[in-house]
């Protein structure tokens, strides 16, 4: 894979995201636009059998997918690895795994809907806001005193999934796929 | 601001080679991350939201931020507003001259017209004040809010 070919997939996917951010079916609801990256380059990445693109991510987008009892289940069926965090340190973390923070000054958030987000891990420290449209540094951004950041866990995908459709499968699936899918995120 | 206040400073745009790519897509992307790397921030007890219901109650400064809200014109300029919308502008600019301007402007003119609204409205932030008529802060309606709002600044101010 070269980087031309890292960089297509990835520019698609980011403009494919955006868009479900700009155009929003639930404008107050919680920002999808990293799923909807992650889908597509899983899509990209492996278009044939797979069920990616099948699968429905709207009750996400309605309810946010921390508060939705699901989650763990979905996470489980799609092969999806939880780790919490010991330390609030980004090690044993991977880039293109999803990294989950609460934000803690309850006097300042108290009265916003959400105080968990997610990003996108980049290597180095740095988080992709899920958003997709700005990177922070971790070193810096958990010493903020307003948000007062703590980091709750992360999500990796394994490779190792039993969720399949009329057959068809979500990849990436196997030790072939995880390959394939270790080695675009060693380009980023 | 952020700590990568431009898109094109982090590493994954070098990496991958973003630097080659100027087209409609890569256009959009980057207005996308420009009002994005400038509304981080933008909830804090320093930033000026025009609603006095998020103000942190155990913040020193509170009344007279809350004077400043009531009587604006007396109140001290938010420091914190000022430099977030002049460094926005001044990224469109810079994408207006990467892209060509008279390209930049058709191209967000098109992103505002085009904006999926209801018949009844003519315009799409009046459309977007519809769906939030408590004014309650949302991060995701903020920052399509402001994507629009700054395409309306950018046409007013350097659109000869």
């Amino acid at each position: 894979m070269t980087k031309d070919e890292c960089r297509s997939i990835f520019k698609e996917a980011w403009h494919k995201a955006i868009q479900k951010e700009f155009y929003p079916k639930y404008i107050m609801g919680a920002h999808v636009g990293g799923i909807y990256f992650l889908r597509d380059i899983c899509m990209q990445l492996f278009p044939e059998n797979n069920i990616a693109d099948q699968l429905n991510y709207e009750q996400y987008e309605k309810v946010s997918a921390t508060q939705i009892r699901a989650t763990t289940n979905d996470f489980g069926k799609l092969g999806l690895l939880t780790t919490q965090f010991e330390k609030q340190e980004l090690t044993n973390v991977n880039k293109g795994d999803v990294v989950f923070i609460k934000l803690e000054n309850s006097t300042l958030l108290k009265k916003l809907a959400g105080k968990i987000t997610s990003y996108l891990y980049m290597g180095n420290n740095l988080l992709f806001d899920i958003n997709l449209g700005h990177i922070i540094d971790w070193l810096e951004w958990k010493q903020n005193g307003e948000w007062s950041p703590r980091l709750l866990f992360s999500v990796r995908n394994s490779g190792n999934n039993s969720i399949s459709i009329d057959g068809k499968q979500f990849r990436p699936n196997g030790e072939a796929d995880k390959l394939i899918w270790d080695e675009f995120w060693s380009k980023v | 601001m952020s700590d990568y206040s431009n898109i094109s400073d982090t590493p994954f745009w070098t990496n991958l080679g973003f630097e080659v790519e100027s087209d409609d897509k890569m256009l959009f992307i980057e207005i996308w991350c420009a009002t994005s790397a400038g509304t981080k921030l933008r909830f804090t007890k320093n930033s000026k939201v025009q609603m006095i219901d998020f103000v942190d109650d155990e913040w020193e400064g509170k009344d007279s931020y809350l004077y400043s809200l009531e009587y604006p014109e007396e109140g001290p300029p938010n420091e914190f507003n000022i430099v977030r919308k002049e460094k926005l502008l001044a990224d469109f600019v810079t994408l207006s001259e990467k892209y060509g301007k008279e390209h930049f402007i058709n191209f967000i003119q098109s992103l505002y017209d085009n904006y999926p609204k209801p018949d009844s409205f003519n315009d799409p932030l009046d459309y977007l004040d519809s769906l939030n008529p408590n004014e309650n802060f949302h991060i995701k309606w903020a920052l399509i809010y402001d994507v629009l709002y700054f395409i309306t600044e950018y046409i007013r101010i350097h659109n000869d």
